[in-house]
């Protein structure tokens, strides 16, 4: 006699595909963000790795000015005096920019989360006084200003700009990580723990840290956009040129354009429509990253 | 009262100290880098100090200004914060107003619609705008757009002096427009979500009395201390679109020593601006103080 269907032991097949049907259907507005955001940045990482970096005087051409085309039907951003058409590099350079930013960002916020969990650990009340200090005294500069001075010490090329932005968004994010190490560590259940004997490291990490990513992946991804502006700032300054330039980033075309403004203003028009769409973009990111993990930012900081 | 302002004195005077150090810290690690290879690292601040003191500006610099450093440096900060009073006016004129209405109809979408644009304003660049303002300008009103050289006669409008300054103020004052009025609604949605203004809430207090009245007047201490917290934020956007513009103040001689690189206009540069933010900041301070204690 067959066993009744309420005792028949369910596939885990079954059991994981309805599982992950579940989950979709729950979490739906956050997939279709991941997906949304996902082919965007990744188109932008392939349209950067498939065009070659336009150096900065080719950008406006050498050729006669007659050559240049202003946007049109066939040449949606219009051509440079050489005749190339610029809307593959516009958006290779834009895709460069963007990546430099996400990873310098990414980069530095675990930094600054690894300094801030560091001190934490070592030093404590004293610690979180020295972050924030150091962090309110940095913040009391224009962060353009201090992109400019290591710019003109280190250049603008990819390197030195992925470890000036990274460093500033570093030491924010410690400032902050620290200040949050400091409520966390006055809740209840942490004082609990330690009342209860546990180590300091494994309150660390039971306890402090799995809290504590949620508030800095959305510190930085709120940083993103700034970032993006600075960087094409930088850019766009010509800053540190001398050094190394800023070469086949969003910035480099708007200082192109901005230098040849009156003979060939679509050289600015364009590439500057995209980093404002570009910025925009990043902040909607920036605002569903804080939605999905339920981290209400104070505003009052950014 | 007095021993307040006397704390809060030497307060500035250590940020001052604590902000022209970390500008000096700043230029020497500069200093290090590739461009200055084979000079003695530290210590070169107060050669450059020296220099700024008595010295005359390099020839490398001959774009941003001549003549002496002080001179130079007088007249730059003034041409800028001329144009950065204009923008802090402009924003506190807007952000704090439209950050209060959106606070007070919040549970209305159509406030959130209509405020919108200037929410995505703040993205905008300011530096590209300004560069679009001198193309309009140069294809409209067959102007150079850029404030230098002056225009040899009149210029698109009657007050030159006054224009140049506008177009610097705006594309500073746009993004911080967008910031000042998310952090003020911001604060107040906060305060407005607070037990106790729900259970008057719950008594009976109407909403305008209940939000002018009780949840404004209790968030004025953040509010007035959220007013200086966008300051570095606008200064560096009006360093960008100051030398976009080619306007003739501190971001012009920013850039154009970070281009040169000449460190000496950047360590001026950097002590000038340490100043502003930090008395600027101070001063938002203090006033939130006293409000503090007065309610107290």
């Amino acid at each position: 006699m067959p066993s009744p269907p309420q005792n028949r032991r369910r596939s885990r097949f079954r059991e994981r595909i309805r599982r992950a049907a579940k989950s979709l259907i729950e979490g739906w507005d956050f997939y279709l963000f991941a997906v949304g955001y996902g082919i965007v940045l990744g188109l932008l990482g392939v349209a950067a790795l498939a065009f070659p970096v336009l150096e900065s005087e080719a950008i406006v051409g050498f050729g006669d000015l007659a050559e240049a085309l202003p946007p049109g039907d066939h040449h949606w951003f219009g051509t440079n005096r050489d005749g190339v058409d610029l809307l593959a590099p516009v958006f290779a350079a834009a895709g460069r920019s963007v990546w430099l930013v996400l990873v310098a960002t990414v980069l530095g916020s675990v930094f600054g989360l690894a300094l801030a969990t560091v001190i934490c650990f070592l030093w404590r009340e004293r610690g979180y006084r020295w972050l924030e200090r150091l962090s309110g005294a940095v913040g009391s500069l224009p962060a353009m200003f201090l992109l400019f001075v290591f710019a003109a010490g280190y250049g603008a090329g990819t390197r030195a700009t992925m470890g000036t932005l990274g460093a500033l968004a570093g030491l924010f994010v410690a400032g902050r990580a620290g200040n949050w190490y400091r409520d966390l560590e006055n809740q209840g259940d942490v004082l609990a723990a330690r009342a209860l004997g546990f180590s300091r490291g494994r309150i660390l990490v039971e306890q402090l840290l799995p809290r504590l990513w949620p508030r800095v992946a959305a510190c930085a991804a709120t940083l993103l956009p700034a970032a993006l502006l600075a960087e094409a700032g930088l850019g766009f300054s010509g800053a540190g040129a001398t050094v190394a330039p800023a070469e086949g980033r969003l910035g480099a075309f708007l200082g192109a354009g901005h230098d040849a403004l009156f003979d060939l203003p679509w050289l600015l028009w364009w590439p500057g429509v995209v980093l404002a769409v570009l910025t925009i973009v990043l902040a909607s990111l920036a605002w569903a990253v804080r939605r999905t993990l339920d981290q209400p930012i104070d505003e009052r900081i950014f | 009262m007095s021993s307040l302002l006397l704390r809060r004195c030497l307060s500035l005077l250590f940020r001052l100290l604590l902000g022209w150090l970390l500008v000096a810290v700043v230029v020497e690690l500069a200093m290090t880098g590739p461009r200055s290879r084979g000079e003695v690292v530290g210590g070169q601040s107060l050669r450059l100090l020296r220099e700024l003191v008595a010295g005359e500006v390099p020839e490398s610099l001959a774009a941003a200004g001549a003549g002496s450093w002080r001179s130079m440096l007088g007249e730059a900060t003034v041409a800028s914060l001329e144009a950065l009073a204009i923008a802090v006016v402009v924003t506190l004129a807007f952000g704090p107003v439209f950050g209060v209405l959106a606070a007070r109809w919040r549970r209305h979408a159509w406030v959130e619609i209509l405020l919108a644009p200037f929410f995505a304003a703040a993205w905008l660049p300011g530096f590209w705008l300004a560069g679009l303002a001198v193309w309009l300008q140069f294809h409209f009103w067959n102007q150079p757009g850029f404030s230098d050289p002056a225009p040899a006669s009149g210029g698109p409008v009657a007050w030159e002096p006054l224009w140049r300054l506008v177009l610097v103020a705006v594309p500073v004052a746009l993004g911080a427009i967008g910031w000042q009025m998310r952090s003020v609604a911001g604060t107040l949605k906060r305060a407005a979500r607070e037990p106790h203004v729900r259970a008057a809430q719950v008594r009976g207090l109407g909403g305008g009395v209940l939000f002018y009245r009780h949840v404004f007047r209790n968030s004025l201490e953040p509010l007035i201390r959220s007013l200086d917290r966008i300051l570095p934020a606008m200064l560096g956007m009006q360093l960008l679109v100051e030398w976009a513009l080619r306007f003739p103040g501190l971001g012009r001689l920013v850039i154009e020593s970070a281009r040169a690189p000449e460190f000496a206009g950047l360590l001026a540069s950097g002590l000038i601006l340490a100043t502003v933010v930090v008395a600027v900041r101070w001063a938002g301070e203090t006033a939130s103080r006293l409000v503090t204690e007065r309610n107290a």
